[in-house]
């Protein structure tokens, strides 16, 4: 019950607290340099073989070492993380805007059209990611391509169904009454009034969806269905790395380090913005 | 048949924690309640009314902090008691009715688990013998069908006669302060007069002191002995019914009362409105002198020097350098 | 030339109990009402009574049951683009509450131009206009790049008429609009909505549980209870003579509702559709309920020149 009078020290407290909050964007910002601009932190060419340094240990020329062929580790993982960190954000985003379109037409619309396109969701969602890789890439081999496609196909599902259950809620909201009223066509009223609406919720789980696609990208090539010698992609490393194992331990740890890295950065910044999110439940 | 002072707020200043500052919602109010009486509180938004009755009962939210004042009831200064105490006075001496009944009943039990409760925490009874009395006070709100009723979930009863559980929830200890926070907005016209009555006849049988927080002056006028008028937090006027609606001294009330249809008008002719909006309540604090200037056609040098004292009759007190004449 | 319902009904599929019984939820019953030009149609009655059904048919939000909505004598029903295109600009609505009514996320540039987005202006001509919209509202024109949560409940009713009135609407279709509003306020938009039929000739629906300010706006009032139309008469006469008792309680005029109905339980849907088709929808709180009353449904009698009232005994 004192009277709440704050010193000019906690004020300033706050304020800094407040100011940090955002610390997450400087990790995306970092991110986005390291696939924006590999050259910056890796000048080494990750591809240049030096056949006569092969499998050395980190030193002050190879920060990470070399593998077996002497490419330079260090900017592998660099260039390597663009592909893995990149190429899986390009899978979720996609899949989020098809499912979105998908789902959002379903909800909006109902009856038959909805059917159809949830039916077509069920089938889509029932399908396990490795297997429809493997039957991809014996249909057209493997490749960072056929990855992709096995990927979004069976990630956009997920995001129909989230997307129509909010739909369906967010329909019966006053507002979009009164954009009928006013003239406003089916899909300008998705795009126009319940999309900010969905953007919240929508980027909380993109960003999750991120971390995990790093892991399937890289657990596919890892198995060889995904980027090909001499791609450097980190799954791709890794696998070669294995053999060699006893020998250069740094080989399959180093890479190994920045996916978890990236995929920590991914759970961090989700967890950030459903942190956001929550302030606003109140509507 | 008014008697004794039940409870008094004297000086009593409310802050809320808002985007990294303190700002006074309620500054300065003060108010007797006796038994036996109905003290209407009525304001708009910003007003300050409805922080004013949880701030007296200490359900503020996190956020709120009473800066200063007291609230004494039965002699005790209720901001000063521990938490428990103030948890058994709650619901067995003072009894609160907030908002909206229909989100105030717990919607996964039933309705008269639910009225039986107050008995049940405070008296110590079983739900088995709580019952019974809770069937009686439910039929004593004019519930007919009592053991439907009884056995109903929330969802299932209409607006008013929640409302009448809600108060038959309240009454059932006999407590001797009854506030009510906005008992009618959420109401139809023909439950809101029900309603209005039932809380007078309460009051009569109980000997009550009842405080009802509401925003529309003329509603509350039809059953309060005596209104307060708060305008940015602060006590514009206060005095008996008939004074604050035939004799009324501050502006805003004279707005109010003035801005209402009361049948006389012409038709489709304008109506006499007050300029300009409430204020903010988050704002009103950041500047000194009376938070109506902007809308006082009345305003004199001294309004936006400082808050005008309260004055007046015996009885009859408003917050005003330059009121209005008695017409 | 004007907006009227004719003998509209409209139901709300519930459900349906093997193997044929479909539930519904009556929320307009038989309603004929006309919003003539530069006139004012009130419609009084609480919630339940179905009057903001009533403005969404009216708007063309929903398709009725039975019956038809006719905008200039044509039928909602049979409208092509090129003709819903032409009755949206001409009859607007004003919903009660304008924080949800309007989208919070949106700048409220955005939101009273957004009708005119919808035909086609392009933006420098969208800017402009707000401008004079606001202005015509009598609004600063500093709250054009706000968000909603800016400004107060009065000041954001006053943009969804800006917006409302963008696009030069013939018909505004009002449901409660003041009841969102601090009572201080309230005036001051009613007289702005006076002002602006009168400015613009327009024809208004005036819906509200507010009998005082509904008489007060209009030159004929409905009275709904149930979904049905219990009275329909010029708003003089039926502030003076109200002949329906459910108008007469309204005003305060007649005793408090029968002794054993505090307040009607909330009847379950499946009753309520099957039984009112054959009863006075009235009957639960009626003081002069009597047999026939629960037996014949009664239909609206002319009791007066152009007072008409669904009471076997007004």
């Amino acid at each position: 019950m004192a009277a709440p009078a704050l010193g000019r020290v906690e004020a300033r407290r706050m304020d800094l607290g407040r100011a940090l909050k955002w610390w997450p964007l400087l990790l995306i910002g970092v991110w986005v340099v390291i696939i924006a601009l590999p050259g910056l932190i890796a000048p080494q060419n990750p591809l240049t073989l030096n056949l006569g340094n092969t499998l050395a240990p980190p030193s002050g020329s190879n920060f990470f070492g070399t593998d077996e062929a002497g490419r330079d580790l260090w900017s592998r993982c660099v260039w390597g993380v663009r592909y893995s960190l990149g190429i899986s954000i390009v899978i979720v985003v996609s899949a989020a805007v098809i499912g979105t379109l998908i789902g959002g037409l379903a909800g909006l619309l109902r009856g038959p059209i909805d059917t159809l396109l949830m039916r077509t969701t069920d089938v889509f969602l029932a399908f396990p990611y490795l297997i429809l890789a493997i039957a991809i890439a014996s249909a057209v081999g493997p490749g960072l391509t056929t990855v992709v496609v096995a990927l979004t196909a069976v990630w956009w599902p997920g995001y129909a169904r989230m997307v129509r259950g909010q739909v369906l809620a967010l329909k019966e909201l006053a507002f979009v009454e009164g954009a009928r009223a006013a003239g406003t066509s089916t899909p300008m009223i998705l795009i126009r009034h319940l999309l900010p609406h969905l953007l919240p919720q929508l980027s909380a789980r993109v960003s999750m969806d991120v971390g995990y696609a790093v892991l399937a990208l890289t657990g596919l090539s890892f198995l060889g269905l995904g980027a090909q010698p001499p791609t450097p992609e980190l799954g791709a490393i890794i696998a070669d790395a294995r053999s060699h194992l006893l020998v250069a331990w740094w080989y399959t740890t180093l890479p190994g380090l920045f996916v978890l890295a990236a995929v920590l950065s991914a759970m961090v910044v989700n967890d950030w913005l459903e942190g956001r999110n929550k302030g606003e439940l109140s509507r | 048949m008014i008697g004794t002072t039940v409870c008094a707020v004297d000086g009593l200043t409310v802050a809320y924690h808002s985007g990294g500052e303190w700002l006074k919602a309620v500054r300065e109010v003060s108010f007797e309640v006796c038994s036996g009486e109905i003290l209407a509180i009525v304001g708009e938004t910003g007003s300050g009314k409805s922080t004013t009755a949880t701030a007296m009962i200490r359900m503020l939210p996190r956020n709120g902090r009473v800066v200063s004042g007291r609230v004494s009831f039965d002699g005790r200064d209720l901001l000063a008691l521990s938490t428990g105490e103030m948890r058994r006075l709650r619901g067995q001496d003072i009894a609160y009715v907030p908002q909206q009944p229909m989100s105030a009943f717990n919607p996964t039990m039933t309705v008269g688990r639910q009225v039986a409760e107050p008995l049940v925490i405070h008296r110590g009874m079983s739900q088995r013998e709580a019952a019974p009395l809770a069937a009686k006070r439910l039929r004593e709100m004019g519930i007919h069908e009592v053991e439907r009723v009884m056995r109903a979930y929330p969802h299932e009863l209409s607006g008013g006669m929640l409302q009448r559980a809600m108060i038959a929830t309240a009454m059932i200890c006999q407590p001797r302060l009854l506030i009510l926070d906005e008992p009618t907005s959420a109401l139809d016209v023909t439950i809101q007069r029900q309603i209005l009555s039932l809380i007078k006849e309460v009051q009569v049988g109980y000997h009550l002191a009842v405080v009802l927080i509401s925003h529309d002056l003329t509603v509350v006028s039809q059953v309060a002995d005596r209104i307060l008028v708060l305008y940015g937090g602060r006590a514009a006027e206060i005095g008996p019914t008939l004074d604050i609606t035939t004799r009324s001294r501050h502006p805003y009330t004279r707005g109010l009362l003035r801005s209402t249809l009361t049948g006389t008008l012409e038709h489709k002719a304008k109506l006499t409105s007050l300029a300009g909006y409430p204020p903010n309540p988050l704002e009103v604090d950041r500047e000194p002198g009376c938070p109506f200037r902007p809308r006082c056609h009345r305003e004199i040098a001294e309004c936006a020097v400082a808050f005008p004292p309260l004055e007046g009759e015996p009885g009859h007190l408003w917050a005003c350098y330059d009121p209005e004449p008695i017409s | 030339m004007s907006l009227a319902a004719v003998d509209v009904s409209k139901r709300f599929f519930l459900g349906r109990r093997w193997p044929l019984q479909a539930e519904y939820t009556i929320g307009v019953d038989g309603v004929t009402c006309e919003v003539a030009p530069g006139q004012t149609l009130g419609v009084v009655g609480e919630s339940g009574s179905g009057k903001s059904t009533l403005a969404r048919l009216m708007l063309g939000l929903l398709a009725p049951s039975d019956g038809r909505i006719e905008f200039e004598g044509k039928p909602l029903s049979g409208f092509g683009s090129g003709a819903w295109r032409s009755f949206r600009r001409s009859v607007q609505p004003i919903f009660q509450d304008p924080r949800s009514s309007l989208n919070w996320r949106h700048s409220i540039e955005r939101i009273i131009t957004e009708p005119l987005q919808n035909f086609g202006q392009d933006r420098s001509e969208r800017s402009k206009r707000a401008v004079e919209l606001l202005e015509q509202v009598r609004l600063p024109t500093h709250i054009l790049k706000r968000q909603t949560s800016d400004v107060s409940g009065g000041q954001l009713q006053r943009v969804a008429i800006a917006r409302a009135l963008a696009l030069d609407p013939r018909y505004l279709i009002c449901d409660e609009p003041l009841s969102a509003l601090d009572v201080s306020v309230q005036a001051g938009v009613l007289n702005l909505l006076l002002d602006l039929q009168a400015s613009r000739k327009l024809a208004m629906m005036f819906i509200s549980h507010d009998l005082e300010v509904v008489r007060h706006v209009s030159d004929r009032v409905i009275v709904m209870y149930g979904g049905a139309v219990m009275e329909d008469a010029p708003s003089g006469d039926f502030y003076r003579t109200p002949r329906h008792p459910y108008t007469q309680v309204l005003l305060g005029r007649a005793s408090p509702l029968a002794e054993d109905a505090s307040e009607p339980p909330a009847i379950a849907a499946a009753e309520a559709s099957s039984s009112r088709e054959t009863r006075c929808p009235f009957t639960d709180r009626c003081p002069l309920r009597q047999e026939r009353c629960f037996r014949e449904r009664p239909v609206l009698r002319e009791l007066a020149p152009g007072h008409r009232a669904a009471c076997h005994f007004a």
